[in-house]
């Protein structure tokens, strides 16, 4: 062994040779050993350590995309069931809104505030009254009071005829079919005032007041079913899903409406 | 130009009721011709009518006075003889066909 350099005071220390590190004895190296595990897919081998606890370390084999989406197949689906029916709530939430918009604008607020006050609630009102007093079959000569109700109802129930026309801002069809109703019950009246003066002045059959009552009511009861069945159409389309779907209900109910009209002319 | 006279003591009165039964005697006459032709027309109505209603009137004239498009030009081509106490409420079925014809259009 050479002999180590002298060391003057204050002079560096020098470095243990590198030879003299190597000289210490060499660590164990650990094991790795690949141990077989019965029954597993995974790679696996046990890692010894020099010191420790020896240790199983299994690898995961490697997988292609569709093993991956086999093993993922149900929450994915499920994922996408969940984000079409959010798509299909958003649309069918949008459009009930906008069916009910127009609900509340045509029926709400065009039927019930302006349309009824000025024209289906003074029909009712004066119809029955009319029908209340109709005058009952007599010989007695009518009075120039008689005539006189007689003028001032016809002309009621025509500037009624007229409000009516209003209508045409919730549905032209409906308005139509009102209108046909109203001529109607005017047309019976008068007929029945007519048949009333021919038995009076020329000995005419009678006609029947209770039959005629009977027809007015009923042509009264068609007016109100007419707006009622709008109305329940106008629900009825807000509730059924689609666009287009619901602008067809609509428009099939208004050429039904026209040709009814018309056919009962 | 062709004049047209309607005699509607023809027609099952004194009572003219009913816009089907105005219609059907519309198309008899074929008025609709004599409205695309401007012909005139000569309106004769018992003095022993009962009523002309409504419904009957705009049956018959509805699309004349429509066409006309205002009740004066109406009247210059449908010369009426009529009973008096007809006479408003014809002007009144001419106002109401003007009127209907107008709202909302």
């Amino acid at each position: 062994m050479p002999a180590a350099p002298a060391v003057s005071a204050g002079a560096p220390v020098p470095s243990t040779p590198p030879q003299a590190i190597a000289t210490k004895s060499a660590p164990t190296p650990d094991k790795i050993s690949a141990v077989q595990i019965p029954q597993s897919e995974s790679g696996c081998f046990v890692f010894t350590p020099a010191q420790g606890v020896p240790t199983l370390v299994c690898r995961p084999l490697q997988e292609g995309w569709a093993g991956k989406l086999v093993a993922n197949a149900p929450s994915v689906t499920l994922s996408l069931v969940a984000l079409v029916l959010s798509i299909l709530a958003y649309r069918y939430n949008r459009s009930k809104d906008q069916m009910a918009r127009m609900q509340s604008v045509n029926d709400d607020y065009w039927l019930r505030k302006v349309v009824s006050p000025s024209s289906i609630e003074p029909f009712l009102s004066f119809t029955t009254g009319l029908m209340s007093k109709l005058p009952p079959i007599s010989a007695a000569a009518s009075t120039t009071t008689e005539e006189a109700d007689l003028e001032s109802q016809l002309v009621q129930l025509r500037s009624l005829s007229v409000a009516f026309g209003n209508l045409k801002v919730v549905s032209e069809s409906l308005a139509e079919e009102v209108r046909q109703h109203v001529e109607v019950f005017e047309d019976r009246f008068v007929r029945y005032q007519f048949a009333r003066k021919q038995f009076r002045d020329n000995g005419a059959p009678a006609p029947s007041r209770p039959e005629v009552l009977e027809e007015l009511a009923a042509i009264q009861h068609k007016l109100l079913l007419a707006i009622k069945s709008h109305q329940t159409a106008l629900s009825h389309v807000s509730r059924k899903g689609g666009l287009s779907s619901r602008l067809s209900f609509w428009k099939k109910r208004e050429a039904s409406a026209v040709s009814a009209a018309r056919s009962g002319s | 130009m062709n004049s047209v006279t309607i005699d509607l003591g023809k027609y099952n009165g004194p009572v003219y009721t009913g816009r089907s039964r105005g219609e059907h005697i519309r198309e008899f006459l074929a008025l609709d011709r004599v409205d695309s032709e401007h012909g005139e027309v000569n309106v004769l109505i018992p003095d022993d009518t009962y009523t002309v209603t409504s419904s009957f009137f705009l049956g018959l004239f509805g699309p004349s006075v429509v066409k006309a498009g205002s009740k004066d030009a109406f009247f210059e081509r449908f010369h009426f003889k009529a009973p008096p106490y007809l006479r408003p409420e014809m002007e009144g079925y001419v106002a109401r066909a003007l009127l209907q014809r107008n709202l909302f259009v």
